[in-house]
């Protein structure tokens, strides 16, 4: 039974894990850039949550005990509209210069969000409600987290949503030609500016989408933004820069380690494994699992 | 394309490209006539590439660009794609992880149905890609890349197309094809400028040659190819 | 100009600034880590110093310390030395965080200056300094509440301890340590975890695994909430009893009230869980001024910050007047009575507070007075 319960957490958190790593991979595949203020989209979305849960708890009766999925709606819009804040100020303005320049406008951005929230909220952790209740329900004969089944279901739809609108829509088409070949699209009449800012906005999205859900079990302060653009970035590099699948691949192997690893030995032992492996997998595949070397690039 | 749809010549005066210092195309002048095709014919680095890259936007340039009558030359690439001109690039540039269908229909205009129709029409011309649609274009031979580049053309119905250097690479056999389907193209009313190395491809297709040399259009010497 | 004008200017001005410099006010800068893993702890701290200065007519400045040595240590450094004469600096609130501590207590040794804290780490008064004064119970003496506690008032036979890897959670480790094996229950399983560790999934898998009955905590606030939050959600009901960041209001407020059943703390005291009138009083301004409920951290500092205060008024002026006061008296604060053991350790008693499932207000279920003899 324990062996299950973990492995669930470990899919859970894997699940969030690979919304971040999606959104940070739209980003890149529509503009080529790697946008430094990612995780600090993560944290906005988890403090969004903690925002909107305060004031719905003024507004209504039982306000305090709305489910957070309730939130979710709420948190996609406002992070949508960071996004196209990163996207207006922090990209479209340089973004014919070296790509350098992006990973500096990009970091200074999630600065001002840090620094932000933390005089917003305090730089003590807060939380979000759970999804859909706490406690445990019978799953499978396995005694299962509510909270991990209700990440699980929501990563489910929202990753599917997604791939719908990339696979079958005239714009996830544009979308996925931009990241192909940016300068044919243009000469196809796509317009890029459209699909840079539908990148970010829908990128920061998933990233919010990733805070409300882990904000409830593990809390989110203004500061955990460093952490999480790490993991995004490795999940990226292991499962090839640029492909969706990828990300989240890479980011279910993040996850196994955190949990699994780290219950049968310790966690300093198991963060240095995950990057043990990151090496093995480099050497192996030196684009990454899903690295598509036929991809053209201007 | 109907008949009873108006289609514009593409004319150039004074069009001049530089590329930082370099000048690359000096004060060129063309018109590709409607219902017809007309072949740049020109070495490696003698400007073809260029002209066309100005003519679609690609590349930033001086002078003037019409379509009929109206003037595309401060117009951005969207606008001129937009007001009928549709670009093959060399190479072919097809977008290698998206499917056959999904490389056309990503060309076509708003609205399902219209784009469906249209795709139609570009599998029609090119029968050889109805069996592949579900492909990825990476998978695809060099000459029915070429195909699908000029479908991709197609889908937006445009008055003017704009190819760079179509037969490079291809077998005899494949550019017979490419050749039928340009004449084609052409007799459905639209104008075509073919930027070409192969002489011989130009006098079998063309119904007129312009001939640049660094940078320079040549003025006519009909009956004579200098290359 | 002639002799004598420029005397009388010379002596104008001399005269000035001994003037100025007899008016000037005393100073007590407040160093406290404002950001950071402990914002939590360091604020309660700052607002308790804060609520005891204002008004008291004596001069100080906040200063955020963070996380590191070398910020706290410029911090006191920059204190002392800027502006005024340093003579004003009668003594330094110095922040809670155990590696700042031993960071700063050279430098206070060597500008001669004490410190009153609320630091609960061991090894600040074991290093031989006149100049630390301590406002909340050490290790010694919470980790004996803790221990005893869980031993003789619950029975616990099997204990787990997870600790921080801190300087504060080593040191309290080791204390637990000490205390449990001479009740005769030592750790069945120990574990210590990086204040960046959110996950706690794998730690507590290995708890349930070795069949421990309890589950005692050394931890930061946040992680503590996530210890009892994620233990919880996997089922495991085993009473856990924290450390002194579970008394924190702002920890139980992390969590739902369900998920506190069964979990209690260790700590100098509870303000909000006190019905005295005096305690209520400093309660119900602490709300007003700072918009937050006050913790055993604020507490213990402006009872410490209080016996400064009346170190002054009994006609204390120097540095060294509030050392010898510190060192000699004793003092009625509101959390406990408070007397020097020889090291500056002023506090040796502690409580311990339980959640009851239904509020987020603990309630004190046992008190330990005078744990080391001292009063």
């Amino acid at each position: 039974m324990l062996g299950a319960q973990l492995a669930l957490n470990a899919v859970a958190l894997g699940a969030a894990y690979a919304l971040v790593a999606i959104g940070f991979v739209l980003v890149l595949n529509a503009t080529t850039a790697v946008n430094f203020a990612h995780g600090e989209s993560v944290v906005a979305g988890g403090f969004a949550a903690v925002a909107l849960t305060g004031a719905l708890a003024m507004l209504l009766p039982a306000g305090n005990a709305i489910p957070g999925i309730v939130l979710l709606p709420g948190v996609l819009l406002l992070t949508a509209l960071l996004g196209l804040a990163i996207a207006a100020l922090a990209y479209l303005p340089i973004r014919n210069r070296p790509p350098v320049s992006v990973f500096v406008t990009t970091i200074a951005f999630g600065i001002i969000v840090t620094n932000g929230l933390n005089a917003a909220f305090g730089a003590a952790p807060r939380a979000a409600p759970a999804l859909l209740g706490t406690g445990t329900i019978e799953f499978l004969g396995v005694t299962a987290s509510r909270q991990s089944l209700a990440i699980i279901a929501t990563a489910v739809v929202l990753i599917g949503a997604l791939a719908f609108v990339l696979q079958r829509t005239q714009l996830g088409r544009q979308f996925r030609a931009c990241a192909q070949d940016p300068e044919m699209a243009r000469a196809l009449g796509i317009r890029l500016t459209r699909i840079t800012l539908l990148a970010f906005a829908l990128g920061t999205a998933f990233a919010g989408a990733a805070g409300l859900l882990l904000a409830h079990q593990f809390f989110v302060t203004p500061s955990d933004g460093a952490g999480l653009i790490l993991k995004a970035y490795i999940a990226v590099v292991i499962g090839g820069w640029g492909s969706l699948r990828g990300a989240t691949i890479g980011a279910m192997l993040i996850a196994f380690f955190e949990v699994g690893v780290a219950s049968i030995s310790s966690q300093p032992l198991a963060e240095g494994l995950l990057y043990v492996a990151v090496l093995l997998v480099l050497l192996v595949r030196p684009d990454g699992i899903f690295g598509e070397p036929q991809r053209l690039r201007a | 394309m109907s008949p009873s749809q108006h289609i514009n010549a593409l004319q150039i005066e004074g069009l001049t490209v530089r590329h930082g210092g370099v000048v690359a195309v000096a004060d060129a002048a063309l018109r590709a006539a409607p219902g017809a095709i007309t072949c740049l014919v020109g070495m490696n680095g003698a400007g073809k590439s260029s002209l066309l890259r100005a003519i679609v936007g690609l590349a930033a340039s001086e002078g003037d660009i019409s379509l009929g009558t109206r003037n595309l030359s401060r117009l951005p690439i969207e606008a001129r794609i937009h007001a009928g001109i549709a670009y093959v690039p060399e190479g072919r540039r097809v977008f290698p992880g998206l499917t056959v269908g999904e490389n056309l229909l990503v060309a076509g205009p708003s609205g399902a149905r219209l784009r469906r129709q249209r795709l139609d029409r570009a599998l029609d011309l090119f029968p050889q890609l109805r069996p592949r649609i579900q492909d990825r274009a990476w998978q695809l031979s060099g000459g029915q890349q070429q195909m699908l580049a000029i479908g991709r053309a197609l889908m937006a119905e445009p008055d003017v197309y704009l190819l760079d250097e179509p037969t490079l690479g291809l077998a005899p056999q494949i550019i017979d094809d490419v050749a039928g389907s340009l004449r084609q193209l052409a007799e459905e009313g639209a104008a075509i400028l073919v930027a070409e190395q192969n002489a011989g491809f130009a006098e079998r297709v063309a119904d007129e040659i312009v001939t640049i040399q660094t940078g320079r259009i040549m003025p006519d010497r009909p009956g004579r190819i200098d290359t | 100009m002639s002799a004598l004008p420029r005397v009388f200017i010379v002596a104008t001005a001399l005269l000035a600034t001994l003037t100025a410099a007899a008016a000037e006010p005393l100073r007590i800068p407040v160093l406290v880590p404002i950001t950071g893993f402990l914002a939590l702890e360091g604020t309660s701290q700052r607002n308790g110093a804060e609520l005891a200065l204002r008004g008291s007519g004596v001069d100080f400045d906040v200063n955020d310390t963070a996380t590191s040595p070398e910020i706290a240590v410029n911090a006191f450094e920059r204190a002392l030395t800027s502006g005024r004469a340093r003579d004003d600096v009668i003594a330094v609130v110095a922040p809670m965080l155990g590696t700042q501590m031993l960071a700063l207590i050279p430098l206070a040794d060597e500008f001669n200056v004490p410190m009153v804290t609320v630091s609960g780490t061991a090894r600040i008064t074991e290093l031989g300094s006149a100049n630390v004064f301590r406002f909340f119970p050490g290790d010694v003496v919470v980790k004996a509440a803790h221990a005893r506690y869980a031993v003789e008032e619950l029975g616990v036979k099997r204990p787990a301890v997870i600790f921080q890897t801190t300087a504060y959670g080593q040191s309290g480790r080791a204390e637990l340590d000490r205390n449990l094996t001479a009740l005769g229950r030592p750790a069945v399983f120990a574990e210590g975890l990086d204040v960046s560790v959110k996950d706690m999934l794998p730690v507590l898998s290995k708890v349930r695994e070795s069949g421990a009955d309890a589950l005692l905590l050394h931890l930061h606030s946040g992680p503590t909430a996530l210890v009892v939050r994620q233990a919880r959600a996997m089922g495991l009901d085993i009473p856990i009893i924290a450390g002194s960041a579970m008394h924190q209001p702002e920890t139980a407020a992390l969590l739902a009230p369900s998920e506190l059943a069964g979990v209690c703390a260790e700590s100098g005291a509870s303000p909000i869980s006190e019905s005295d009138p005096a305690t209520r009083a400093f309660a119900d301004a602490y709300r007003t001024a700072f918009d937050r409920e006050p913790d055993a951290f604020a507490l213990g500092q402006y009872d410490g910050v209080q016996m400064l205060l009346a170190a002054v008024r009994a006609g204390a002026k120097s540095a060294a007047d509030i050392r010898a006061y510190l060192a000699s008296r004793r003092y009625r604060g509101l959390a406990m009575t408070y007397a020097s053991d020889g090291k500056g350790n002023m506090a040796h008693s502690a409580v311990i507070l339980c959640y009851s499932g239904d509020s987020r207000v603990p309630v004190i279920v046992k008190r330990y007075e005078n744990l080391t003899g001292i009063l």
